[in-house]
């Protein structure tokens, strides 16, 4: 079968459009499944059973004054809404780690049963600082509120 | 491509003068040489500004510290590779393909801001690095707008080695076109990851979607001369890379001319 060549071209053009649409919901599809770069606190404790102790990323607001050290480990909570997730962190927190800040946390629950149920404690070796798109311009007199945050 | 093989003497149209004559006129086809000296120094005395404003000016920031200076280069930087390179192309290639403004200009100049784009998006790439080592604490991470940018850079290096494929004239700026076409469909995906996803990456400081301004002014302007940086050495490489490619047109032509010369004086002898 021959065709002419506006034929021809009808034909590139509509399965053209079919093969980007099918690229375009690829991406998104896939996107939106399989690459969820984190769930916040409150969402990883609502899935708490399904999630087991698969290895994921949590995010949430570092509690002010619920930090302290011990030994190697740092000791701190992450809230999201109003979840709040014990955290304890065996690696070394970024230079930017401080109370009040949203970070997101590489590791997985612990195991076994905690106070009041499943336990929620989060075990984590890597942080990151989730930055903000607000600046604000260092003063050197500001004033630190006695939770530590500068707001 | 059009190239006339004349009878004239041919002594006359191999010597140099001739040469020179051929690449001139190319040249003032491709415009006049002061307006691209004057976009050039706009780029550097902009740059510089940005520059002695970033370091010494403008403010530490209360929680990043000295690493908020990067915010003068890398959206600069991401906004000429994203908005106005690939923005470009994808206007000029829509222009090859409507026939009423095909031109083999729009297919040039398509592939001069591609390849220019490119460039600004290796220094976004990097520049984000290098910032998210310092605020974040690693230097890469797979979130929604850093793995499609990364896809984005490689769409991009696709769409320049389409470009190469040999074919007529206007086969190669049809083909190039559609692949341009393709490669745009990430650049919206990439703007509103940070919005329809979880990422690490932040939204927007300038460009919120209420028009928000979430800068310090002094910060601010110093973002402003930035973008205006990336912005004239952005028209400055088209330029001069659209130059480049009637160059080099005018050179395949101006060989194949002497070629044929070259085979009369053979036969001639």
């Amino acid at each position: 079968m021959t065709l002419t060549s506006s034929k021809r071209r009808r034909r590139l053009i509509a399965v053209g459009t079919v093969l980007l649409c099918v690229f375009a919901f690829l991406i998104y599809e896939g996107l939106t499944n399989s690459i969820e770069y984190f769930k916040t606190a409150s969402q990883a404790v609502s899935s708490r059973a399904a999630l087991g102790t698969s290895t994921f990323r949590i995010e949430g607001t570092v509690v002010p004054g619920s930090i302290h050290r011990k030994a190697n480990d740092t000791y701190f909570s992450i809230s999201s809404g109003s979840t709040e997730v014990p955290i304890v962190d065996s690696g070394t927190p970024p230079q930017l780690f401080q109370p009040g800040i949203p970070v997101v946390l590489v590791g997985h629950f612990q195991a076994g049963n905690g106070p009041g149920g499943t336990s929620t404690t989060f075990l984590t070796n890597e942080i990151m600082v989730k930055h903000t798109s607000t600046y604000i311009a260092a003063h050197p007199n500001r004033v630190k509120a006695s939770n530590g945050t500068t707001r | 491509m059009t190239f006339h093989v004349t009878d004239g003497p041919v002594s006359n149209e191999n010597s140099d003068f001739y040469r020179l004559d051929k690449i001139n006129k190319a040249l003032a086809l491709a415009g006049r040489k002061m307006w691209r000296t004057l976009l050039g120094a706009v780029a550097v005395a902009s740059a510089l500004a940005t520059t002695v404003l970033g370091l010494y000016v403008t403010p530490k920031d209360e929680h990043l510290g000295n690493s908020v200076r990067l915010l003068y280069v890398h959206p600069p930087v991401a906004w000429a590779a994203l908005y106005l390179a690939f923005g470009l192309t994808t206007l000029c290639s829509i222009l090859y393909l409507i026939p009423k403004t095909r031109s083999p200009f729009f297919d040039k100049i398509a592939g001069a801001s591609a390849e220019s784009g490119i460039l600004f998006l290796s220094l976004t790439l990097i520049t984000g690095s290098i910032w998210g080592h310092m605020t974040w604490g690693v230097w890469w991470t797979w979130d929604a707008r850093l793995t499609l940018t990364a896809v984005l850079l490689v769409l991009y290096l696709g769409y320049l080695s389409v470009r190469k494929i040999s074919g007529t004239d206007h086969s190669k700026a049809i083909r190039n076109s559609i692949a341009a076409l393709i490669a745009a469909i990430d650049v919206p995906i990439v703007h509103f990851s940070v919005i329809w996803w979880n990422t690490l990456h932040q939204t927007a400081s300038i460009l919120t979607p209420n028009l928000q301004f979430k800068v310090p002014p002094s910060m601010g302007i110093t973002m402003g001369i930035g973008f205006l940086s990336a912005t004239f050495a952005w028209v400055w490489m088209v330029r001069v890379r659209y130059e480049i490619s009637v160059l080099e047109e005018a050179r395949e032509s101006e060989s194949l001319t002497t070629l044929i010369q070259n085979r009369r004086m053979e036969r001639v002898g």
